[in-house]
């Protein structure tokens, strides 16, 4: 079971994910003001310990520089994230989900069908 | 008693000392010197409980030889006891023997002593009461080692608790603009660490805890910005002061010298220091009016909810409002030290580091004796010397040899009663007059403890020793080598080459009187063996003896064998010496004889030399 994370640091383990799971402190930074956030130094090193401290990240050392590496990936952060969802606000009924997503359409009915095929498709 | 509690208690006193006296010199400069400073002199005071730095005289080595020499007068030592009731009948000479080269000045004063303890053990519930004492004296380390590693351990488990209490109630702050506030402090006071920052309802005032990967704890009830910009500032001042070291520094003390109640006062005022200190950091980087809304962030933050008070080994912000006027009052009244205050500080501080090296520590005295105990075995380096003690007393367990047909004893008697458990064979053995006496035997020669023939021959020896008016309580026979009559002068020859001291010293006493002579000329001539002649010089002939006397008083070379001699000579033979030795002004052999001389006979000498101005020999006669 992953421990919640804030929306901060889910900022900060994207920038890790889409650089393919490992980034330098220096790269996060770059990116960050790509983002235009006013992020400081070290606000941005207590965030990262906090992400290593509950097993999202590890370090390793290169040189006198820390690279973090991601411990979680991406499709299992989201995997975790929607069972949790649908757990407390649907209390594990999938329904429920399926038809907010329909009602607010968010997913059309075509799209619908479409994944019921390849729901099928996939079970054969 | 171990060095070690020795050592301790000294620098428990030396740190008393320094405490005291650098907390009358504050009412002096408490409003005038910088704070900073009163802190960092207030963690030198500190050092002194744990450094033992000394030098050479200082007042904890005076006070502390005061405290022992009390101690000792009241200890039932066995040891000193025979060997100053030795000297009680055998006057001075036995305790030379014995001693070694030492002491002659005092031995009035032992006399004193030892029938004052002589009457008190007659006394049975005195002597009770003393061996109580010196049972609890045994176990001194590890009274005090118990209640130190209990403390220590107590304390760590209460910061721990504190920790996880923390951590159990409090969450990480997620905002990000407070967290680059405290980020940018951080970075302008050059701190390269990212500190951790929570939020709990477990404190009242914000705290500042960790070793090596800090946090800060700040109140769960809302802050506004501009007060958390005060309260980050002073919790990452004292991050980058390492003060929580500090205040480890100080428990460390606590926990070591629980004994004494100082180091709670000590404590108090390096807490107040560190926190006046911190402010005066603070404050020099605002202007008046930011020092008003500082002064109003500490008064927000004081203690009225029952939360945790002053986490132990942490730092909070605000530890108390009595404290907490001082500090108000210190922000307002702050101005830059002038340069006239600038040079009383350095002068005040040259003060307070004289005090920290004389107030001194025990390990002083210690060096001073240790020069003295290798002085003595240098004169006379008794292999047989064995000091069982372990320590660096100068009177020690010493064994001899003796020759009783047709064994020759290794034997000593001043064994203390609790070391008779370490020699485990013994032995009854009857006496001249019929009475019994244990002797104990040495591991290596357990087989002799039921010899008959041996016993036999130890009975004889001790009864002869006692005939001397030696009182012998436990004798220890550490060798026994069989050697019949018509053997000695090989054997002697033997152990003279070999260097076997104890056998030699065994023998010598049996031989011929030309044989004796003979080894006499070559010791003293040919082979120069001083610790052979010194060991057989109480078995020389009278003649000889003062033949040996008269040579070694002439010339450079011998001064060591006439040390040896005058040692066992009368006094009424010395006299002539003295003045020979006074004419020639031969200030060694005077130096020597000094020490021999009646107090009244010294001042006529002194009277003397100061009438023909020899500077020398005056100082000799001084000199104590």
């Amino acid at each position: 079971m992953l421990q919640q994370i804030s929306a901060s640091e889910l900022v900060l383990m994207k920038i890790i994910w889409k650089n393919g799971g490992g980034a330098l402190y220096s790269y996060i930074m770059e990116e960050l003001e790509k983002e235009e956030s006013s992020w400081k130094k070290n606000t941005v090193l207590t965030l990262l310990s906090r992400l290593v401290s509950k097993k999202y990240l590890k370090t390793k050392k290169i040189g006198r520089r820390n690279e973090y590496i991601a411990l979680v990936k991406e499709q299992e952060y989201q995997a975790e994230q929607i069972h949790s969802f649908v757990d407390t606000v649907y209390e594990g009924n999938v329904k429920g989900l399926v038809s907010t997503l329909l009602q607010q359409d968010i997913i059309s009915a075509d799209e619908l069908k479409e994944i019921e095929r390849f729901w099928a498709g996939d079970n054969e | 008693m171990s060095e070690f509690v020795k050592m301790l208690l000294a620098l428990s006193l030396s740190g008393t000392l320094l405490l005291s006296a650098t907390l009358i010199l504050k009412k002096f400069y408490k409003n005038l010197f910088s704070r900073c400073w009163q802190y960092y002199i207030l963690l030198l005071v500190a050092a002194r409980f744990l450094l033992p730095v000394v030098f050479d005289y200082n007042i904890t080595g005076y006070l502390y030889g005061m405290a022992v020499n009390a101690w000792q007068d009241n200890m039932p030592d066995e040891t000193v006891t025979d060997v100053k009731s030795t000297a009680n009948i055998k006057e001075t000479k036995e305790i030379k023997k014995v001693i070694g080269i030492k002491e002659t000045q005092t031995d009035i004063k032992n006399n004193i002593k030892q029938d004052i303890k002589n009457t008190a053990k007659n006394i049975p519930f005195y002597s009770y009461l003393l061996n109580g004492i010196k049972g609890i004296y045994k176990y001194c380390f590890y009274i005090w080692l118990i209640p130190a590693v209990v403390l220590i351990v107590h304390k760590i488990s209460v910061y721990r608790g504190f920790i996880n209490y923390i951590r159990a109630t409090g969450t990480p702050v997620q905002d990000i603009a407070t967290l680059n506030l405290l980020a940018e402090f951080g970075e302008k006071l050059g701190i390269k660490k990212a500190v951790e920052l929570y939020c709990s309802p477990a404190v009242s005032s914000p705290v500042l805890a960790g070793f090596f990967r800090p946090y800060i704890i700040i109140p769960a009830s809302h802050i506004e910005d501009k007060k958390l910009f005060y309260v980050f500032l002073h919790e990452l001042v004292h991050y980058k002061r390492r003060d929580i070291f500090y205040k480890w520094f100080i428990q460390i003390i606590i926990c070591v010298h629980w004994f004494n109640p100082f180091t709670r006062l000590l404590s108090k005022e390096v807490n107040k220091a560190c926190e006046l200190s911190c402010d005066e950091a603070v404050i020099s980087m605002l202007d008046k009016n930011e020092r008003r809304v500082y002064g109003d962030t500490l008064l927000s933050f004081v203690q009225t909810k029952e939360t945790y008070k002053n986490p132990l080994g942490t730092v909070t912000l605000t530890e108390g409002a009595k404290q907490l006027k001082e500090r108000l009052g210190a922000i307002m009244y702050f101005k830059k030290k002038s340069a006239i205050i600038k040079i009383a500080t350095v002068i005040v501080t040259i003060i307070i580091c004289f005090n920290f090296l004389a107030a001194g520590a025990y390990a002083a005295r210690n060096r001073q004796d240790s020069t003295e105990v290798i002085k003595n075995t240098d004169n006379i380096k008794n292999k047989e010397d064995i000091n069982l003690r372990g320590d660096n007393r100068l009177i020690s367990y010493r064994q001899r040899g003796f020759y009783c047909s047709p064994y020759i004893f290794e034997m000593g008697w001043d064994l203390r009663e609790e070391e008779e458990k370490l020699y485990p064979y013994k032995a009854k053995v009857i006496l001249d007059d019929d009475s019994g006496i244990i002797v104990h035997f040495d591991d290596k020669i357990k087989k002799y403890c039921k010899d008959k023939e041996v016993l036999n021959a130890a009975g004889r020896l001790v009864s002869s020793i006692k005939k001397n008016n030696t009182i012998i309580k436990i004798p220890l026979v550490t060798r026994v080598t069989y050697v019949k009559p018509e053997d000695i002068p090989d054997y002697a020859e033997k152990y003279y080459k070999k260097g076997d001291l104890i056998g030699f010293t065994a023998l010598f006493p049996e031989l011929s009187k030309e044989e004796r002579s003979r080894y006499l000329n070559k010791m003293y001539n040919s082979d120069n063996r001083i610790v052979f002649f010194a060991s057989v010089t109480e078995n020389i002939d009278r003649d000889l003896f003062l033949t040996y006397l008269d040579k070694s008083s002439e010339g450079t070379k011998k001064v060591n064998f006439f040390s040896v001699l005058a040692s066992y000579a009368k006094y009424e033979d010395l006299k002539y010496y003295i003045k020979k030795s006074y004419k020639s002004g031969d200030t060694a052999r005077f130096a020597i004889l000094s020490g021999y001389m009646s107090v009244k006979d010294k001042k006529k000498w002194l009277a003397k030399a100061k009438k023909d101005k020899k500077t020398a020999f005056c100082a000799i006669l001084t000199d104590k």
